[in-house]
């Protein structure tokens, strides 16, 4: 056992409600800066939907992610041989207008242009070549309310759907849809970091944060096709390779990332979670059918006393460990069971975790005729002329999770590898939670039918309210449980650096005799 | 005493006339001695004295034929004499096959001292001047004795395949030969596939070891060619010269093009079939094309 700790995310889809507050607080911090002007290192899309880059999702055209080998796992679209033979000309790079062309408008056209006729307009300009453009997309194009059939349609989720399922969701797309916050899911087994041929980026040791070294990043760009989330981005100004830095001068100093902080929906949770690092391409080699369990299982007990005498050998400080113990991410995902990976068959084994969203999964929409409503409205009062109803009511309990306006598969192609199984289990625990706090505050339910759910699905009452408060009532420090980032115990202080230098890339190779 | 006085005298006045003999022979055989320094240096890549024609005529009783001030002018630039239409220049020009005599850098005196060698080695008692004797190999074979092995010792030192003892340049570098299994030469020299049949081999033999190109000369004074090495490059070129007649012109220019169109091909079908499946436009390519367009 080689217990890690690393710090992990928490999104809880139900909560989010898709103002981009979480981008726009990264893109003034981050990349507000020449060359990253592209770049959303935290981004938010809605589902269905094809998502920024486009078709992100559909690793056949972007070659990301690591594919199972035999007993083992290789890199889809680069690695040793691969990336060697495509290092000069990478074949499945996203191009600029897969992201989008970034712009701003000549605003100065406005108050300098001389006297005429009409009125001056500020026209976009291309952020990259400076002029003028014709505004194509953008990372949220034809986005909210699922976009049009070009985008909702093409959702690359979409797959293993039957026809009648896909049908009723081309009925709906046009009102079903839910949002889906992204940022770089710094995993156990990174793509990004196997790839690069410069040995640039590394997993950090304390915490786990991936990073790319801007001194050795040398802009093969194997990153970008190697990272399934397209999370790593290509600054074409500075030529190196950027990508989420979880904020970690923030997080050394035990505040809460920018997005985090600043979500409104207070959707977010940060907390350590301790790993056993042997594990790692065990896992990330297991069965399809058995990659979200042991995804979930390399994630350690912090109570446990082998782990925490283990974690301690491996020089994880105690407060890390007591981090580890209060970590709101751990009782989401382990304790409770309700949070997933997103794209777990990436094998990447993302340490970003969702609660799946069960709002737009769990209405419904039936025809209902008003028109004895309608009579009684006021004559010039709007009157809508269609006749459905958004209905939230449940006749069987968990009636609507079976005839979910959201195929369950979808929810499952996106958060376990498939298997609608695991999607019901947590529906049908989310749903317990707000029977059993309905029950609690408007207490209009029939007690038996209450005790029932909870019990099928293993719930105490004690463990639904601590759902109910987490979700719900969290504070700051609940929600981000952050650990002493301990500088004063970094490798640089205590071991010379310089003796791994030029021990990465490719294996172990010679250092060349001049030096390095 | 007056005995011994008219010895004196004697004494004297010989002693004045030693002493103008010495200054006056001194003079002429140290001018005499320049003229055949210069001569071996630089004519007698050409030209022999009393042994016939080379690449340039016999020059002995050149004196009988021309005027001193003719040979002057003409050894200074003979194509700016051809220009001018002197019959005489252009006679000698057309004979020797249209052989440019080049432009030699001396000056009048030193053609003078040139011409006082010539007429020194014409005048009976003196010898016969050439650069060699019978071209032989150091086995005593001759030219025509020489068989497939020479010419093709002489074709690989004509190609580089084997090094010249002393370190020049293979000939290839500048000069072309057309035939058989041979890539096409250099472009710098002249193409000296039928440079045998004009020259024959003593031509052949002299402006190798003592060139009067100055190119070829700086090329080959510190590494010079040895006899062995020229009886084989000359076997390999009166070769090559026989070979050229019923020789099918290669012509490596304009196949190089055609090569290079069809390596390009390939090449390209080779990067075709390694990034077949490379993506190839945006994934909105289509969404791109529909919209409108304002400007």
């Amino acid at each position: 056992m080689d217990v890690r700790s690393q710090v992990s995310m928490l999104f809880h889809l139900d909560k989010c409600i898709g103002c981009h507050t979480c981008s726009i607080a990264c893109k003034n911090i981050w990349t507000d800066r020449k060359g990253a002007e592209y770049m959303w290192w935290n981004n938010v899309e809605t589902k269905p939907g094809t998502g920024y880059p486009t078709k992100w999702e559909d690793q056949d055209i972007y070659k990301g992610g690591w594919e199972k080998n035999g007993k083992s796992v290789s890199l889809k679209g680069s690695g040793k041989l691969k990336g060697l033979v495509n290092i000069f000309h990478n074949p499945h790079l996203p191009v600029i207008d897969d992201y989008y062309e970034p712009w701003t408008y000549k605003y100065s056209d406005l108050i300098e242009a001389p006297a005429q006729d009409d009125q001056p307009t500020a026209r976009p300009i291309s952020l990259i070549t400076g002029k003028p453009i014709e505004i194509k997309a953008g990372p949220n194009w034809d986005d909210d309310l699922s976009g049009t059939p070009d985008y909702a349609r093409k959702d690359p989720n979409l797959q293993n759907l039957s026809p009648a399922e896909q049908e009723a969701m081309f009925q709906l797309e046009k009102m079903a849809f839910f949002y889906l916050p992204r940022i770089c899911n710094h995993c156990l087994n990174p793509a990004c970091v196997a790839s690069c041929p410069s040995g640039a980026i590394y997993k950090r040791g304390e915490d786990g944060v991936v990073l790319i070294n801007q001194k050795v990043c040398r802009a093969w760009r194997m990153c970008v096709t190697a990272c399934p989330y397209k999370k790593s981005y290509y600054n074409w100004s500075t030529g190196k390779s950027e990508k989420c830095i979880l904020c970690y001068p923030r997080i050394e100093s035990g505040i809460a990332p920018a997005c985090m902080h600043s979500c409104v929906g207070r959707i977010r949770y940060l907390g350590v979670m301790l790993y056993d690092a042997d594990r790692i391409n065990e896992v990330a080699s297991a069965d399809i059918n058995n990659l979200v369990n042991s995804q979930l299982d390399i994630i350690l007990d912090p109570f446990d006393e082998d782990v925490i005498a283990s974690a301690k050998e491996n020089g994880v400080a105690d407060s890390t460990i007591k981090a580890a113990q209060d970590s709101p991410v751990y009782k989401f995902v382990k304790e409770w069971g309700i949070a997933l990976p997103l794209h777990p068959e990436f094998r990447t084994l993302p340490m970003l975790f969702y609660v799946p969203p069960m709002l737009p999964v769990m209405a419904s929409l039936s025809e209902q005729r008003n028109k004895e409503q309608l009579d009684k409205l006021d004559p010039i009062a709007k009157k809508w002329d269609d006749d459905w109803l958004y209905d939230t009511s449940t006749e069987e309990l968990w009636g609507t999770i079976e005839e979910a306006r959201f195929p369950l598969q979808y929810m499952a192609n996106l958060f376990s590898a498939g298997d609608t199984c695991k999607i019901k289990d947590i529906m049908k625990k989310l749903m317990a939670v707000r029977i059993h706090r309905r029950d609690k505050t408007v207490g209009d339910l029939d007690k038996e039918n209450v005790k029932k759910t909870l019990k099928d699905v293993n719930l105490s009452t004690d463990e639904a309210d601590d759902i109910y408060y987490l979700t719900s009532l969290a504070k700051f420090d609940d929600r981000f449980v952050i650990p002493p980032a301990h500088r004063e115990q970094a490798i640089e202080m205590i071991e010379n650096t310089g003796d791994v230098k030029g021990s990465s890339g490719f294996g172990f190779i010679e250092k060349p005799a001049r030096g390095i | 005493m007056k005995v011994l006085k008219n010895l004196f005298y004697k004494i004297k006045l010989s002693y004045i006339l030693l002493a103008i003999a010495i200054i006056y022979f001194s003079e002429f055989s140290y001018t005499q001695y320049q003229g055949e320094t210069i001569f071996k240096k630089t004519c007698i890549a050409c030209h022999t004295i009393g042994r016939g024609r080379l690449v340039g005529p016999d020059l002995k009783d050149i004196f009988d034929r021309r005027s001193e001030e003719w040979i002057l002018s003409f050894v200074k630039s003979s194509q700016s004499m051809i220009k001018s239409g002197d019959p005489d220049a252009v006679a000698i020009f057309n004979e020797y096959n249209k052989l440019v005599m080049l432009d030699q850098n001396l000056t009048d005196d030193q053609i003078k001292d040139i011409m006082l060698y010539i007429k020194q080695q014409s005048s009976g008692s003196g010898q016969t001047i050439a650069l060699t004797e019978d071209i032989k190999s150091s086995t005593g074979m001759t030219i025509d004795e020489a068989g497939e092995n020479e010419v093709s010792a002489g074709r690989n030192l004509f190609l580089g395949k084997v090094r010249l003892n002393n370190g020049g340049p293979a000939c290839i570098s500048c000069h072309n030969v057309t035939g058989e299994n041979l890539i096409a030469g250099g472009l710098l020299a002249m193409d000296i596939t039928n440079t045998y049949s004009r020259l024959n081999a003593p031509g052949v033999y002299s402006i190798m070891f003592s060139s009067p190109f100055p190119v070829m000369n700086a090329a080959y004074n510190n590494n010079k060619i040895t006899k062995d090495e020229a009886f084989y490059l000359i076997a390999f070129l009166k070769q090559a010269d026989i070979n050229s007649a019923n020789q099918q012109p290669v012509n490596y220019q304009s196949n190089f093009i055609l090569m290079g169109l069809i390596g390009t091909v390939i090449l390209f079908g080779i990067y075709g079939g390694i990034w077949w499946n490379r993506k190839r436009k945006p994934v909105n390519d289509k969404i791109f094309k529909r919209q409108l367009k304002t400007y």
